[in-house]
């Protein structure tokens, strides 16, 4: 990728979260939610960041959005440095990025109209003055995200709106600023199968059209494929995996991805007559996990090596980047 | 289609919940029929009253029922007439038990796992305490979980492992009939699979019914030889699944195939436009009517029956009616 047209970078990020064991014990430990990613994206690409709960994908989403503050590495956005932004740089930020979480029927006030959720930022970031443009803006952003006719969902409140609706309310929110990059975790897991699909198109569409940056946070494998260019395999706070999307599904080698592509559920009759080979057990607590490779306990491959030793990304083909030992010959060095 | 082989049979249930703004039909017309080891996934859209019918059949209900009517049949028996008593001593967790949705985050904290398993059988057998415990320490063990977990409260163990002891609990009275709904909604992607190995697994080993309620088109493909499609409160497709994966009729049973984004073809996924209907005032004709791309006047004035289209494989819509 070249640095024309690049959004975000990120340099080897942390997050990690202090916590106390014991009152008043002074000793801190951490949970290594975020452990060393780095990733560059260009304006107007999807990534999807693919992992089970306690992987660490929802910390990432929010650590480069900086509602949380690193604790190591570097965000890079449009050249910018905003890794320790503070007050009005950071409120620039704000503007900048833009979030659509997973439960719809918790994210707005409920005694808010659609219409007083959707001005909410711009009386915040004061980006309009009059009260025509704000409604103006309000109408366009409905608009975009097609609840039309506009007026009709504009005096609603939420609770006369279905899971679908609201996510779509919750997306014309987050991109009422006009932001450049949107982190949507999870946006579709509360729907049913196929509103999914119609909020995931609908996320597509405005992506290509507003050439925006869209961090797209899932469990859901099966997903990515048509909404993504880039895809993030995630476990226990590492990346074990990088690579275009289409690439991962075709050629996934981690045998972490290999375990999740056999896991998830297809619609086939014959499925019934057979067991699935997935790996027993769980991912590890991430306060102390294993210091060497953090999917080796799981591993149906694994060999003394990856016991002992954390393993550096290889770049085992052209942009197909893997955590894993196995990979470690077929590096071209 | 009854047959003298069917362990269950369902006629013609309706369950209508009254709100204060009106008579909720959550359940209409459900009629269905099971035999010994058959798995039926019953899927559907939230709030299409598929884990309603879960509660109707084991009677797990809230008390704002405005009707609750017609036949199950077990063994023979129309369990409908049974008392509350009756049906609470013989049927519910010995003939059919049920996995609820989210099962795991229902376990009592201060009691532990084992004791939590055990209890029906103090309650329903009358057994000695420490004879349940040790049934129900050998039952986890075959849930694939350390026997020592037993001993353990539900905080100390994982989303997974608390599933497993869910399931532990249905199956320690040994009923013939297991309702699983979402058994795995709550849980990633690998300990789901885990978990439906294990299904699969007891099934088997135990000749398990399964009526199991799900979302998941591909998840239902996992466990269910017969596959009943629920859309506002009312059956549209009951078939094997051989057929219905390969071969659906309804216009709405196709829709949510075709909704299913796949990691094996390059087929797009495609959604159905519009949203399902309030129950309280279910559109009139087919309930599908407005959403449905083949509608015509017919099937917004007259309410299709089940047609007969094949062999075990009945749909309600007017496209397989009247000869056609």
């Amino acid at each position: 990728m070249n640095s024309e047209g690049r959004l975000l970078e990120l340099e080897d990020l942390r997050k990690w979260f202090e916590i106390r064991r014991g009152f008043l014990s002074s000793k801190v430990s951490y949970v290594k939610a975020v452990d060393g990613v780095t990733f560059t994206l260009d304006e107007g690409m999807a990534v999807s960041l693919v992992g089970e709960s306690g992987s660490g994908k929802t910390t990432l989403g929010k650590t480069i959005i900086r509602l949380y503050e690193p604790n190591g590495g570097r965000i890079i956005f449009q050249d910018r440095d905003v890794t320790h932004l503070k007050a009005n740089d950071l409120k620039w930020y704000r503007r900048m990025t833009g979030l659509v979480q997973q439960d719809p029927f918790g994210a707005f006030a409920s005694h808010f109209t659609i219409f007083r959720s959707l001005e909410e930022p711009l009386l915040i970031h004061n980006t309009v003055k009059s009260k025509e443009e704000r409604a103006e803006k309000v109408f366009k952003a409905l608009e975009e995200v097609r609840l039309t006719p506009v007026e009709d969902f504009a005096y609603k409140y939420p609770h006369m709106l279905s899971g679908g609706q609201l996510q779509r309310v919750a997306i014309a929110r987050a991109i009422i600023l006009e932001p450049r990059l949107l982190v949507a975790d999870e946006p579709v897991s509360m729907l049913d199968a196929s509103v999914r699909i119609e909020i995931l198109t609908l996320l597509r569409r405005l992506q290509e059209r507003l050439r925006l940056g869209v961090i797209y946070i899932t469990h859901d494998l099966a997903t990515t494929r048509f909404f993504s260019e880039w895809a993030l395999i995630m476990y226990a706070g590492h990346v074990m995996e990088k690579a275009f999307t289409q690439e991962i599904l075709r050629n996934p080698l981690h045998p972490y991805t290999r375990a999740l592509l056999t896991a998830t559920p297809e619609p086939n009759p014959e499925n019934r007559n057979r067991f699935k080979q997935v790996p027993p057990g769980e991912p590890p607590a991430l306060i102390d996990p294993p210091k060497s490779c953090r999917f080796s306990p799981r591993c149906p491959r694994a060999f003394d090596k990856c016991f002992k030793e954390e393993p550096p990304e290889f770049e085992a083909a052209s942009g197909h980047w893997v955590k894993c030992w196995l990979y470690e010959r077929s590096e071209g060095k | 289609m009854s047959s003298s082989k069917s362990v269950l049979s369902v006629r013609d249930l309706k369950l209508y919940y009254r709100t204060r703004k009106g008579v909720v039909k959550a359940l209409e017309e459900i009629s269905f029929d099971l035999e010994k080891e058959d798995t039926l996934a019953v899927v559907g859209e939230s709030g299409c009253g598929k884990s309603t019918l879960a509660r109707a059949l084991v009677r797990v209900l809230p008390r704002n029922i405005h009707t609750y009517e017609g036949k199950v049949i077990l063994e023979g028996r129309n369990v409908m007439e049974l008392n509350e008593e009756d049906f609470r001593r013989e049927i519910r967790w010995r003939k059919i038990s049920i996995v609820f949705q989210g099962a795991m985050n229902s376990f009592n904290p201060v009691y532990k796992v084992g004791y939590q398993v055990a209890e029906p059988l103090i309650i329903h057998d009358h057994l000695e305490k420490k004879e349940a415990l040790k049934r129900a320490r050998q039952l986890i063990e075959l849930m694939g979980m350390p026997g020592v977990f037993a001993d353990r409260y539900p905080f100390e163990l994982s989303g997974g492992m608390k599933q497993r002891a869910a399931i532990a609990m249905a199956l320690i009275t040994n009923p013939e009939i297991v309702i699983l709904d979402e058994p795995t909604s709550a849980l990633d992607v690998l300990t789901q699979a885990n978990i439906i190995n294990l299904l699969k697994k007891i099934k088997n080993e135990f000749k398990l019914t399964y009526i199991f309620i799900t979302h998941d088109l591909g998840l239902a493909s996992e466990l269910a030889n017969r596959v009943a499609v629920i859309y506002a409160g009312k059956m549209v497709e009951l078939s094997s699944a051989d057929i219905f994966y390969t071969q659906p009729k309804h216009p709405y049973s196709k829709g949510l195939l075709a909704s299913v984004p796949t990691l094996s073809t390059d087929r797009r996924p495609e959604f159905i436009t519009g949203v399902p209907p309030s129950l309280i005032d279910p559109p009139s004709g087919c309930r599908f009517h407005p959403r449905c791309r083949f509608a015509w006047e017919k099937c917004s004035s007259e309410e299709p029956a089940m047609f007969q289209v094949g062999k075990d494989h009945l749909v309600r819509c007017w496209l397989y009616g009247d000869g056609k």
